[in-house]
């Protein structure tokens, strides 16, 4: 079947099995392939994308549910090659190690602070808990956020 | 793999699909999707409702609560009118999966006391015991849909906790939920409802019972935790022992209920 | 000094927040089939008969490989070649490899392994170690079921025992447990015209994968490379061979590009483990807290192949008594075949599980000699020059001591009473502490050197081409800021090439706490070398002596006269210099062998504080706070360092309280990321991390490796901080909330 959708800004069609989903569709039809697999249950967070500006996995979603619907991935946080501040903080704080949970993780942050501009420590957690990673024990993730957050809200 | 998908326009058209032949059903995802990824219901045409924004709703009328069975756990987390009158369902409601899990999963049949089903041209209502048949199973007819919850708005008193392998995104080993007012020293509408340590959630009655026949006392309390822990029919799984389920069932009540000393006091 | 010591952004962050750096996972040829393994059902049988034909007739599916189309040696292994490649007769593990399929997509190529249909004779299974050793016990392998035996004595603990006012005998168990990096075993393959399998894989060790692929494909290592795109995390699961031969087989069988990409059920069902061990100890000591003697029977459960087993093993029995003077040792260890699946390296190589036990059966001593426990570890722990408990010499940095008195002066150890207080009935709260010691490098006995070079480009900025991966801990930076300071430029001017076996000099794995010993190494050597070529250059064409010739950032200069490093480049080139230079560097090794490959000569230590709270009624252990005190040598750069400690901590606190497969029969039981428990955001305490004043003199500029040993310790830390908060001690990990409950109680009862 086909499906259309806005994808990172642009509207887009694709060609699809039903039971195809949205994370391998964004990996193979348009390889976006900065949305992970880690688990395919929705366990992990590393295809975390946005839709229609919420975070899902897009791995428990199937391809024709994202008919209509705005769809944005990591790749479309930097748009033109200007990193977001998100993606910035990661950088500064250390955030990435080896980085394959680290765009999932980066798609939660946006999601978090465009909802609460000024998330607590407690509040930061519980929005990437969904975002398992192994390498960096979260603190500086959440350093990251903390980070992006105030320069957010008072760009320099 | 089934290779057919509908996206019905409303309730309506959904409830004449259903009539027409089986359905596998996708309204949040979460669960469907990987039971298709592990091979099951392979031939079967997916209905997706997840759009039907008529079943997407919250209201609180006369001191009864209806919300709709498409509503995400992310739109009762955000239900100023909830916070009010639930938090318990809101504290149970934090504990499911992530962020991501909570904004595409939906309430469905998911902790309330009434069910409305709907079939085209019937709707039938019954209190959430006798559609819960069994681990995933209810009373769901294959040309059904689930409408709606609905609660009466609980007591004052509201306590959940969740036993969990760690603090987020666990699967439950043993979970209480506990309501209750309080009237001359006394515990009034009390309600224990225990999580994973039986076929399907399930309701201490005895407890609840003794705990109403006299004045609160925190041997009273002990007791009460040993008799919910009797009501439980726990199993044993990756997770736990069902003596250890058992234990925890014990000791959350107790833990729900210890507050409830100082507030009858001041009921008295 | 402006790169060393400071934090320098990881070179690869951008990329990786941006998505556009490629893990083997992400790669896409055009024509590419996709590869699966068909996996032994069972734990233990013959192979009577294999029919590919059900798959072949399924839509897709393009061929079926058995092991009578491995054309060369049909076996792998680390150390002990035991593994087949695939299994021509016997299968000794549920997920032994007994064919291989190709197809247009995953879907069909994972439908074409359900489809091959195996007739299998079931043998006797045997599934934990002391079974194993039992006479008579069903065989895993002809040789039998000890992989390798290893008995250590010093002094004499025959009359050392007698000599100790209190003696104490413990049994210890560690679960198997899981790497789960965030991504599975993932490569793909493509043959060349010229004949050359080129695979890309995620991997911590291209160089030996490349003489493994060699071996099982017969062919010479020259038409063999092995690249390494971005690594997912990996924590010792890919070190070594895991999909690198499937898709090298598959893709010379097929003509065409073939991609695997294992499936999380797969990946942490079948693949090496953390070794699950039975550990028998013996602790005696002097009533003033001195220890006298200790032995330690030590059994691993290296699963149905060696993988690392032996060596895994040898770890457990070098740091199982810890960095302590004690003057009488005994130690036996045994890695033991079992039908489980194999377990192989991670994190730790084996420590963390004697540390475990060792260091809560010396925290119990501590009380049973009524010391403060960090004050009885003080008083044993060993110092550079002294012996430590095999009869090594701690002949290089020592900094144990350091690392205990700096949780001594920590904040959370001087107000662990105070912490102790909390309001809640129901909860309980306690402090512990705990250290480790892990060596660094691979052993006496096994080739362990490292080569880099350095180049400079046209445009005067520098390369360094290393042999090794930088999985995720971020080394490929640090590599970069050797260089740069040697060369007395900005780190933003040099970029690190990583494993690729044709154009790479070869640096063994990333594995062992090495690399910043050996590769930095390495490229300190090589860019020293650089920087006199670059000078002597400079010089030639000025007409003057090298020694005249000082480097700035922008490039040398002398008596007056500038240029920038491109000049020089294309100086070197008119003066027919290659424009790189190679180094090699080999890991000291130490003087007094012990034999076994033991021991180490450069040893890092670490000391861990946890404060916990443990809740009454349900058992639940949650950790609020830990302090890491890490002997790292000098540090390179302070966040890296951070990195490696708080994720390593996060690995402890699962390996404490979370971690444990489940394996029933040898089957995995629980095999997702929703079954199999590791820590979220939330599970994680604030985590203070400090390096002690220890400097490496064979390191570059001082350092030495930590990635092991920033976890290595957190887990007895955590129990003994339960110990300290409700007073019992549990004997088995991951620590079990149930036990916990019923040791509580019991000890209310008592």
């Amino acid at each position: 079947m086909e499906i259309s959708f806005i994808l990172n800004g642009n509207p887009v069609n694709a060609g699809i099995a039903p039971t195809q989903t949205l994370l391998d569709v964004l990996r193979e039809s348009f390889r976006l392939t900065g949305t992970k697999e880690g688990c395919s249950e929705g366990e992990c967070g590393a295809c975390t994308v946005l839709v229609n500006g919420k975070a899902v996995v897009s791995c428990l979603m199937l391809a024709p549910q994202a008919e209509g619907c705005e769809v944005t991935t990591i790749e479309g946080l930097s748009l033109g090659g200007e990193l977001h501040p998100i993606q910035t903080a990661f950088v500064k704080e250390g955030a990435v190690q080896c980085g394959y949970c680290t765009p999932g993780a980066v798609m939660s942050s946006y999601a978090l602070l465009s909802e609460n501009p000024r998330p607590g420590e407690g509040e930061i957690r519980a929005a990437i808990a969904g975002n398992l990673c192994r390498c960096t024990g979260y603190q500086k993730i959440v350093k990251a956020v903390q980070r992006a957050a105030e320069e957010m809200d008072d760009p320099v | 793999m089934s290779l057919e998908y509908i996206r019905p326009r409303n309730v309506e058209e959904a409830l004449e699909c259903l009539l027409s032949r089986t359905f596998k059903i996708l309204a949040g995802g979460t669960d469907l999707v990987i039971q298709l990824r592990e091979g099951r219901h392979k031939d079967l045409p997916i209905l997706d409702i997840s759009r039907l924004s008529e079943l997407r709703f919250i209201r609180e009328k006369d001191g009864k609560t209806v919300i709709g069975a498409l509503t995400t756990l992310s739109d009762l987390l955000s239900s100023e009118s909830l916070r009010r009158t639930a938090p318990v369902l809101l504290a149970a409601v934090r504990e499911i999966g992530s962020v991501q899990i909570r904004n595409m999963g939906t309430i469905g049949t998911r902790f309330c006391q009434i069910v409305s089903l709907g079939r085209k041209g019937r709707t039938r209502t019954m209190p959430l015991p006798d559609f819960l048949l069994g681990p995933c199973k209810t009373v769901l007819e294959s040309c059904e849909l689930i409408h709606s919850v609905s609660f009466s708005t609980p007591p004052v008193y509201q306590h959940f906790e969740k036993l969990g392998e760690r603090k987020a995104q666990a699967i439950s080993i043993a979970s209480t939920a506990l309501v209750s007012g309080f009237k001359n020293g006394r515990l009034k509408g009390i309600r224990v409802a225990l999580g994973s340590v039986a076929p399907t959630v399930i309701r201490a009655k005895q407890a609840e019972a003794f705990l109403e026949s006299r004045p609160l006392t925190p041997d009273m309390i002990l007791d009460a935790g040993e008799m919910a822990a009797q009501e439980a029919s726990p199993i044993s799984d990756v997770r736990a022992t069902a003596a250890y389920r058992r234990k925890m069932v014990m000791a959350m009540v107790t833990r729900g209920l210890w507050p409830c000393l100082k507030e009858v006091g001041e009921s008295r | 000094m402006s790169e060393i010591g400071t934090t320098v952004f990881r070179k690869d962050a951008r990329a990786k927040v941006t998505g556009e750096a490629l893990y083997a996972t992400d790669l896409f040829e055009e024509g590419m089939l996709h590869g699966a393994v068909v996996r032994s059902p069972v734990p233990h049988a013959r192979i009577l008969s294999i029919d590919a034909g059900p798959a072949l007739a399924l839509p897709g599916v393009f061929a079926v490989l058995t092991s009578k189309d491995v054309p060369g040696k049909n076996e792998f292994g680390v150390i002990t070649r035991d593994q087949p490649v695939l299994c021509n007769d016997t299968v000794r593990f549920t997920g032994d490899a007994v064919a291989l399929v190709a197809a247009e997509t995953r879907e069909q190529a994972y439908q074409g392994a359900r489809e091959v249909r195996v007739a299998y004779d079931p043998l006797p299974s045997v599934f934990d170690v002391e079974s194993a050793l039992r006479e008579h016990a069903p065989l895993v392998h002809e040789k039998g079921n000890i992989l390798k035996h290893v008995h250590l004595e010093k002094g004499n603990v025959e009359s050392g025992f007698p000599e100790a006012d209190i003696v104490l005998s413990e049994t210890f168990r560690t679960a198997p447990g899981e790497h789960m990096p965030l991504e599975t075993e993932a490569g793909l393959a493509k043959v060349s015209q010229d004949g050359v399998i080129t695979i890309w894989a995620s991997t911590q060790s291209a160089y030996r994968d490349q003489r493994d692929l060699a071996h099982a494909l017969g062919l010479p290592e020259n038409r063999i490379r092995v690249i390494v795109p971005h690594v997912g995390g990996a924590f010792g699961r890919k070190d070594g061979i895991t999909v690198q031969i499937y898709l090298a087989l598959l893709a010379r069988a097929t003509g065409r590009p073939v991609k695997m990409h294992c499936p999380r059920e797969e990946s942490a069902s079948f693949f090496p483990k953390r070794h699950g061990t039975l550990l028998k100890y013996k602790v005696g000591a002097k009533r003033d807290g001195t220890l006298v003697a200790a032995a330690l029977e030590a059994y691993y459960d290296t699963g149905a192949y060696a993988v690392f087993g032996e060596k895994v093993m040898g770890a457990g029995v070098e740091y199982g008594l810890g960095g302590y003077r004690i003057p009488h040792t005994q130690i036996n260890g045994y890695s033991v075949y079992t039908n489980n699946p194999p377990a192989g390296a991670f994190r730790g190589f084996g420590m963390p599980q004697v540390t475990f036990a060792w260091e809560s059966l010396l925290d119990e001593l501590a009380y049973r000699c009524g010391m403060d426990p960090l004050e009885f570890r003080l008083k044993n722990s060993a110092d550079h020059g002294e012996e430590g408990p095999l009869g090594q010499i701690f002949e290089t940095s020592t900094g144990l001591r350091q690392t205990l008195e700096g949780v001594r002066s920590s904040p959370l150890w001087k107000k662990r009473l105070d912490l102790k207080t909390v309001s809640d009935p129901f909860k309980a709260r306690g402090v512990g502490v705990a250290s480790c010691i892990k060596g660094c490098g691979l052993g006496i006995g096994m080739p362990d050197f490292a080569e880099a070079e350095v180049q400079i480009l046209p445009e005067g900025t520098f390369v360094a081409r290393v042999g090794v991966t930088d999985m995720g801990e971020g080394i490929a930076t640090t590599f970069c800021q050797i260089v740069a300071e040697l060369l007395g430029v900005s780190s933003e001017s040099v970029e690190c090439i990583q494993s690729d076996t044709f154009l790479n000099p070869p640096g063994g794995p990333t594995a062992a706490s090495r690399n910043t010993i050996l590769t930095g190494k390495a490229c300190f050597l090589a860019a020293e070398d650089l920087k006199r070529v670059l000078c002597e250059t400079a010089a030639r064409h000025w007409g003057g002596a090298p020694e005249g010739v000082v480097l700035t950032k922008s490039g040398p200069r002398m008596e007056g006269r500038t240029a920038s490093f491109s000049e020089v480049s294309s100086w070197m080139v008119e003066q027919g210099k290659p424009p790189g230079v190679r180094a090699r560097y080999d890991m000291p090794v130490a003087s007094r062998p012990l034999g076994y490959g033991l021991p180490h000569r450069i040893y890092s230590f670490a000391s861990h504080a946890a404060l916990v709270e443990v809740d009454r009624l349900t058992g639940q252990v949650t950790v609020l706070e830990v302090s890491a005190f890490l002997d790292c040598g000098n540090v390179l750069n302070p966040q890296g360092l951070e990195g490696q400690s708080e994720g390593g901590v996060a690995q402890g606190i699962g390996f404490a309280l979370m971690e444990k497969n489940v394996i029933q029969e040898g089957s995995v039981l629980n095999n997702k990321l929703s079954t199999y428990i590791i820590p979220t955001a939330p599970d994680m305490p604030a985590v203070e991390t400090s390096a002690v004043d220890t400097y490496e003199e064979a390191g570059p500029f001082g350092a030495k490796g930590i990635a092991e040993a920033a976890s290595g310790s957190v887990a007895p830390a955590i129990f003994n901080a339960v110990r300290d908060a409700v007073g019992v001690r549990l004997r088995d990990l991951p620590l079990s909330p149930e036990q916990l409950v019923e040791a509580m109680m019991e000890r209310h009862e008592s």
